[in-house]
């Protein structure tokens, strides 16, 4: 029998104790004695939401193919479980033999948003491993920082002994390799290790780099502090995804995790370079499966999962070359084996309407429309290819074909926003409501038709076109939201109308940390220590703490929020390679400002500079 | 075709509750090819239910599942087939077709017995085998405060205690009916529970299902309310035997369809 890591008494008290007992099926089970590597896999939030997550899970598979290497899975435990175990000081545990995680070689943390980063302090103090990269002794795991956070790792740099830049698929064998010999051959020292590991392309060692500060603030130099260490550390990008491993036996959860099906990522990045948005510059270039391997891929992970639902995971589903066969094949496989189909991520039209007819129930389900702006003069200005006429062809289709709820997904808050745009949100959508009472007759409606519009407030990213823009304080993007509801209530068809818009303090702080840089590191540490953890959950966010930590470490909100960056300035995230040329940032930059679109890559390419990675839709084209 | 799954769940399992439960079996029986039949609708589901829910932190070496194929399947391949797709904790034990008449499990539950025990230790000082004697071994009513969410009512829990007899954990198989199978696999013998041989185990059997269900809690917490003791629930340890149908000749395993 395995032992677990928590006492009956303990998982008898807590929320869903399945999230801790490990054993799922498709687990892994390796004997830990017989392997050289052990390496703990972390996702910094709940188990239900980083079960869910697919990055971990190709890891997974990566690792554990090696025999010399076992991986783990370990996960935040949530606050009831946290609070016992700070009180009876139960270290933190893997899933699979429930060991305490200072016993691995490494941890490996996943950062997919800014918003859990408390919770890396809650996963590395809980584990009894030093917060800061450099208090670690030479037992410690050496904790590794990877996911799209890390195009800018410097407000956690300290709590991290090394960042993995790119995708996993490439040099993570050599790091391993790397640490394996050196401990083979008894020259393992931490510091060893880690300077070694910085000559591996893609790893950044932030211990191994100097930052000096101007006297305004701004960064004045950023340099490593030995010679052989790169300047520039440049990201890792995978070129052949049909034959990079894929996890075909995902583990199944026993709790119903978030993603709770089976998960077919068709293709990285996109093609479209919306100027807002960080997952569209970073994964460049846009690179697809074949056909072939995506259907093989779909029936096996099926089989080995035994999921009644399967859906596409990519940033731009209706770009894949050949959408409508991998639908298709979906459809007629899934339809004999009774399997729900999901499709997030498709563009509404005639194609994808008649798919969605075919995979649920037109009445229970809506229609998404992510026009990210009101008018088209900010739809211009973001680079998003969504015209009006799309919008309501697209609808009017729906509409005809019986649906009548409408998601609209928009921003509030992006670079040269007028009053003017933010009252064409609701104005837009009550054209929309209108379209519907134009295009369905009475007797054919199942009441009212409902356009929900939901705003979140623009948090500009490094690595994209508005990395130089400024924020707003939370009043003034209340003050927008109160704009935008005002105007709703104006409109004719305001029934069919509600808007909902995102907590605005958790915008300023997702936005201190996106274009932070080191000293940053100070405040999070506070904030952790004085309570702060799973800030990405409502009920345990508390602005105030987070102002009072900034204070305390004498750190200016304001210096990272509220300022326009000139582009000659230094930034924290500037020693990385990409990829993208400076030069296409702060071009894309200027025709936002003159709200002058640029053709999506199948279009033309812009010469962003991915191209230099040898593949993908820079060379299709 | 009707069939009847019987199978254990201990160990680790017994933290999974039994809508998790439930989903684990419906993607078990996807992997193993069992040819399920599903309901009507946009989206079907396999047609499957459990005799009763196990509350979480139980063991059992007696759950019953019932489900609907479509084909006919060799029972023993059919087990082999479920159990190469189980985790340790959960162990198919029998695959058994019904008549088609058969009501299912949950419908025709009517007992189940149990074995109980105290997780943490027990207090040396109070003398279970006289307060059972006094609280079983006697005539009258045991009256006990039956709560609902709706309301509370006093309710005379003896005549739906079929059976109670006391031993200890050393000599548990003197409390088991005949041809049960040995508990003690299935019992959670980890660190931090202290089954001794000489500690107390109690064997229930109790009426269940949907109209006179009595739970074993609710027996001990009276057990110790006569005694004039505290009840702590949190230190019960309760293992479920195996569930039964009420027949004309009387209780009857629903592992005999
Ligand atoms: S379509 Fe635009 S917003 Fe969506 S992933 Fe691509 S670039 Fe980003
Ligand atoms: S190099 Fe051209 S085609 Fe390739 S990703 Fe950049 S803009 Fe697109």
């Amino acid at each position: 029998m395995r032992k677990l890591a928590l006492s009956d008494e303990i998982l008898m008290q807590v929320d869903k104790a399945a999230r801790y007992i490990g054993n799922e099926f498709n687990s892994v089970k390796k004997d830990p004695s017989s392997v050289d590597i052990r390496f703990a896999m972390c996702f910094p939030d709940v188990y239900e939401i980083g079960m869910s997550h697919l990055g971990i899970q190709i890891l997974y598979e990566l690792f554990n193919r090696r025999e010399d290497t076992y991986c783990e899975r370990v996960y935040s435990p949530w606050p009831d479980l946290h609070a016992i175990m700070k009180e009876e000081q139960i270290p933190l545990f893997s899933l699979e033999s429930q060991t305490p995680i200072q016993e691995f070689d490494f941890l490996g943390i996943t950062l997919q948003y800014e918003m859990c980063y408390t919770n890396i302090l809650q996963v590395l103090d809980l584990s009894r491993i030093p917060l800061i990269a450099t208090d670690r002794r030479e037992s410690d795991p050496i904790v590794i920082g990877g996911g799209p956070c890390v195009y800018n790792p410097e407000p956690i740099a300290d709590f991290f002994d090394l960042f993995y830049i790119g995708e996993g698929e490439t040099v993570y064998s050599q790091l391993l390799d790397l640490y394996k010999e050196m401990k083979a051959s008894g020259t393992y020292a931490r510091a060893a290790f880690l300077h070694q590991a910085a000559l591996i392309p893609g790893i950044y060692v932030p211990s191994l780099y100097e930052v000096t500060y101007q006297e305004d603030g701004t960064l004045a130099s950023f340099t490593p502090i030995y010679e052989d260490v790169p300047a520039q550390v440049k990201r890792q990008v995978v070129m052949d995804l049909d034959h990079s491993p894929y996890p075909m036996k995902p583990v199944v959860p026993y709790v119903r995790a978030t993603q709770d099906r089976v998960v077919l990522e068709i293709q990285r990045g996109c093609i479209r370079g919306c100027r807002f948005c960080q997952a569209g510059m970073i994964y460049r270039p846009n690179r697809e499966k074949s056909l072939e391997v995506l259907e093989g891929y779909a029936i096996q992970m099926l089989e080995n999962t035994g999921y009644d639902e399967i859906s596409l995971s990519s940033l731009s589903s209706s770009d894949y070359h050949n959408i409508q066969g991998l639908v298709d094949f979906l459809i007629e496989e899934c339809k004999q084996r009774k399997i729900n189909i999901s499709l997030p991520s498709l563009r509404i039209d005639s194609f994808s309407l008649d798919v969605m007819s075919k995979v649920q129930d037109v009445n229970k389900s809506s229609i998404t429309f992510a026009p990210e702006a009101g008018s088209q003069r900010m739809r211009n200005t973001i680079n998003k290819g969504l015209t009006e006429e799309d919008i309501m062809n697209g609808a009017r289709l729906a509409f005809e074909g019986g649906w009548n709820k409408v998601k609209f997904y928009f921003m509030l808050g992006l670079p040269g926003e007028e009053e003017a745009d933010m009252r064409e949100i609701p104005e837009l959508s009550n054209r929309v409501a209108a379209l519907y009472y134009d295009t369905v007759p009475k007797e054919q409606r199942h009441g009212k038709c409902q356009i929900t519009m939901s705003t979140s407030f623009f948090v500009p990213k490094p690595w994209t076109p508005f990395q130089w823009a400024r924020m707003y304080p939370p009043e003034e993007y209340l003050r927008r939201a109160k704009i935008v509801n005002d105007t709703m209530k104006e409109q004719l068809n305001h029934k069919s109308l509600s808007y909902q818009w995102h907590q605005a303090d958790v915008t300023v702080l997702e936005g201190i940390f996106a274009r932070g840089d080191r000293r940053i590191a100070k405040a999070i540490q506070y904030a952790y220590e004085h309570g702060c953890f799973f800030d990405a959950w409502g009920e345990y966010f508390h602005y105030d703490k987070w102002l009072e930590a900034f204070a305390a470490c004498g750190i200016d909100p304001d210096f990272y929020t509220m300022r326009e960056r000139d582009i000659e300035e230094l930034l924290p995230w500037d020693f990385i390679d990409t990829g993208i040329r400076r030069e296409f940032l702060v071009h894309e930059w200027e025709q936002a400002k003159a709200a002058v679109v640029t053709p999506n890559c199948k279009m033309r390419c812009s010469g962003c500079g991915c191209k230099s990675f040898g593949g993908g839709i820079c060379y299709e084209s | 075709m009707k069939v009847r799954i019987r199978f254990t769940k201990s160990d680790a399992l017994r933290y999974v509750g039994h809508l998790d439960l439930l989903r684990f079996f419906q993607k078990a029986m996807r992997r193993a090819h069992v040819p399920m039949a599903f309901s009507e609708g946009f989206h079907p589901h396999q047609i499957m239910s459990f005799a009763s829910p196990l509350g979480v932190g139980i063991t059992s070496q007696g759950e019953y599942l019932d489900i609907e194929i479509t084909e006919q399947m060799d029972p023993s391949a059919a087990m082999e087939a479920l159990n190469a797709q189980m985790v340790e904790g959960v162990t198919i034990q029998s695959f058994t077709y019904l008549d088609d008449q058969a009501k299912n499990s949950m419908a025709s539950l009517a007992a189940a017995d149990y074995l109980v025990y105290f997780k943490r230790g027990l207090d040396k000082s109070l003398d279970y085998v006289d307060a059972y004697t006094q609280f079983y071994q006697t005539d009258g009513a045991i009256m006990v405060t039956k709560k609902t969410k709706k309301s509370e009512r006093e309710l005379d829990i003896r005549p739906l205690i079929l059976d109670m007899k006391v031993g200890t954990v050393g000599s548990m198989q003197d409390l088991l009916p005949a041809e049960y199978a040995d508990p003690t696999p299935y019992l959670p013998w980890e660190d931090g529970f202290c089954l001794n041989d000489s500690d107390v185990m109690f064997y229930l059997f109790l009426t269940s299902g949907s109209t006179d269900n009595l739970k074993p809690e609710l027996v001990m917490e009276a057990l110790h309310q006569k005694m004039g003791a505290d009840f702590d629930a949190a230190n019960l340890g309760i293992h479920r035997l195996d569930m039964f149908r009420a027949t004309e000749a009387g209780y009857q395993s629903l592992s005999k369809g």
